[in-house]
């Protein structure tokens, strides 16, 4: 417990810059399955998560991600495996409920309650609760806190239930799809107030979507959920490095197919263009081959449509 | 927690509050008119004969009760569903139909601690309310057992007014309301199953009190004798003969029709049908019985309401959503 918290309290100050091999791991899935009714909703889920981590869940509908992050709030039990946070496993119990924040789809608040009163709710039913920050959030969004939570704005709501997650001073928030129902603006302004959060406390957050351009630009992890399966778990800027187009003559696409992982195939008569797995030992000196970066969205995508491959992180030395 | 259980159900318990203090006004204002006539009208207490006195006093009392205790007649009925449906039902059916469940049970306390604040606050509130509803009636009706009026509390009138026969109602409404919000996840739904329980118990329970135990039985000893004593809950009545073969009132008088004649209030009839062997029967619950028949039917609603209680509570306990 002690020993937890210790490694918990280094992680928690190390960001994004400290090499994942010193932080601790916020997150970990160990086989995690769960099944509802006899339909899997997740099978044979294993990743890990480094701490400071801003990580982007993200699949096509259905695809098992609700339910993994139901896991890791410890709202639902695993059929089979395990969930860890920060070392210690999730459930309902008080310690390691106080670790992690949920914010649910619909951002649920009871509705007859005043702003203030949502803020004493998160008083009453947490130790940690840090209430300078809840009202010091509220001010700057100019949320009134005698208002009725039902008469608020949809996307003052969401920032609402998101000052009281955040208030509650978690080592690991978790939000399901935290911005859909929302309009581009409040999108926006939830984002921005999220990743002013982040900057503020240093906690670990997972959050969901399955529209990739949303979490583009904040998150520095990402895990890719399909049919139940990860798919892909690894920081951003490695994947992006370690993805290419390539596209070249169709007649040495098979050539080139053959030396390295290709996720996406696209063949013209005369042009191919594959989008591949380039490792550092696998260079291209062809010269009728041009390469080219991919983005994310374009990634994901390739990924989503090739269930059957993955780009899990390779097995590292870690000193434990 | 408390204050969030508070919070969370301040309307009812003040609504509760404000009827239950309106309806101890109305009891107090009834009462102390009663107190007031009895003093001043009520004859010498042994009223064996029927003096004019006597019967204009009873005539007076019983309308001075009635318009009040039919009011009261409604309340074992509607009392108790309205604190299944409004009390219990929406406990666990709301946090589910709003998915705020998912917001309280991530919070630091645990899902045990939660329900466990709500189920003993809201449980033993609602037990008060019963003792308290219990505890304004029992005084009003002391108000009226002047004699030669005379108040039964084994009465089914009164019997599920007084003593822990209302809070015995009252919890397991509750206790169903909210297993049927854990089982339904949806507040209407789990509030018109509520209702229908508790009228289905109600009208079923209605004249159960009289089977809560072999009822003692009394045989006619001289022409003149009470059969049920004082205060006693009357089972049945009959004649029996000779041979002790069983008469209703109707069988008796048709069998001595020819020999005592037709007019049976008369002391004559009632000595002739004595003479004949006719014998009359009562079966009847001492009044002494009142406490155990209270827990008898307070364990009779306890103890399902608690089973169903607590498959409702494992179920919202289990992480299984």
């Amino acid at each position: 417990m002690t020993a937890d918290r210790m490694v918990g309290m280094f992680g928690g100050g190390s960001g994004e810059f400290t090499p994942p091999v010193q932080s601790p791991t916020a997150l970990e899935a160990i086989g995690l399955a769960k099944r509802y009714r006899g339909m899997w909703a997740l099978r044979d889920c294993s990743l890990s998560v480094p701490a400071g981590r801003v990580v982007a869940l993200v699949g096509p509908n259905g695809a098992g991600k609700s339910t993994f992050l139901h896991l890791v709030a410890g709202l639902i039990a695993p059929t089979r495996g395990s969930v860890r946070v920060f070392g210690e496993p999730v459930g309902q119990r008080a310690a390691a409920l106080a670790r992690v924040a949920f914010l649910a789809q619909d951002k649920p608040l009871y509705d007859g309650f005043t702003v203030a009163e949502m803020l004493r709710f998160g008083h009453h039913l947490n130790p940690g609760w840090d209430d300078a920050l809840a009202r010091q959030r509220l001010a700057e969004l100019d949320i009134p806190l005698n208002r009725k939570v039902g008469k608020l704005s949809g996307g003052q709501q969401a920032q609402v239930a998101l000052s009281v997650a955040v208030a509650k001073r978690p080592d690991l928030l978790v939000m399901d799809e935290p911005l859909a129902n929302l309009d581009p603006v409040a999108r926006h302004d939830v984002m921005r107030s999220l990743m002013a959060a982040v900057a503020e406390t240093q906690m670990t957050v997972v959050l969901s979507s399955h529209v990739v351009s949303d979490l583009t630009n904040a998150c520095d992890w990402l895990v890719v959920l399909n049919r139940g399966q990860v798919q892909i778990s690894g920081e951003v800027d490695e994947l992006l490095a370690t993805h290419r187009m390539l596209s070249g003559p169709a007649e040495l696409a098979d050539g080139v197919a053959a030396r390295m992982p290709v996720i996406s195939d696209s063949r013209s008569e005369r042009q191919a263009d594959l989008l591949a797995r380039t490792g550092p030992g696998t260079p291209l000196h062809d010269p009728r081959w041009s390469s080219s970066g991919v983005n994310l969205e374009e990634l994901v995508l390739a990924y989503l449509r090739r269930p059957d491959t993955t780009s899990l992180p390779r097995p590292t030395l870690t000193i434990s | 927690m408390l204050w969030l259980t508070w919070r969370q159900h301040r309307m009812q318990v003040l609504l509760t509050t404000a009827l239950l203090a309106v309806l101890g006004a109305v009891l107090l204002i009834s009462g102390l008119g009663a107190a007031d006539f009895a003093a001043q009208n009520a004859p010498a207490t042994d009223c064996v004969t029927d003096t004019p006195a006597c019967s204009a006093y009873l005539v007076a009392m019983n309308e001075r009760i009635r318009p009040v205790g039919e009011l009261l007649g409604w309340l074992p009925l509607l009392a108790p569903a309205m604190i299944g449906a409004f009390w219990g039902a929406p406990l666990l059916a709301r946090e589910f139909e709003h998915g705020t469940h998912q917001l309280t049970w991530t919070q630091s306390v645990t899902r045990r601690r939660w329900l466990a604040t709500k189920i003993v606050g809201l449980g033993a509130t609602v037990t008060l309310g019963g003792l308290v509803l219990a505890g304004i009636v029992n005084p009003w009706l002391a108000a009226f057992d002047v004699p030669p009026y005379n108040i039964d509390h084994l009465d089914l009138r009164w019997f599920r007014l007084v003593g822990i026969v209302p809070a015995a109602w009252w919890l397991s409404a509750f206790v169903l309301g909210m297993a049927t919000g854990a089982l339904f996840r949806r507040t209407l739904p789990a509030m018109a199953v509520t209702l229908a329980v508790c009228a289905l118990a109600f009208f079923g329970l209605l004249r159960a009190p009289s089977f809560y135990a072999t009822p003692e039985r009394a045989v006619q000893a001289t022409v003149a004798d009470e059969l049920a004593p004082e205060g006693s809950l009357g089972v049945n009545d009959y004649w029996i003969d000779r041979s002790g073969v069983k008469f209703t009132s109707q069988e008796r008088a048709l069998a001595l029709a020819g020999s005592c004649g037709t007019d049976e209030t008369t002391k004559k009839y009632a000595k002739c049908a004595f003479g004949h062997g006719y014998r009359q029967v009562a079966e009847f619950h001492p009044a002494s019985r009142f406490w155990r028949f209270q827990w008898t039917e307070a364990g009779i609603l306890l103890i399902p309401a608690l089973v169903l209680g607590g498959v409702a509570v494992r179920r919202t306990l289990r992480p299984r959503i």
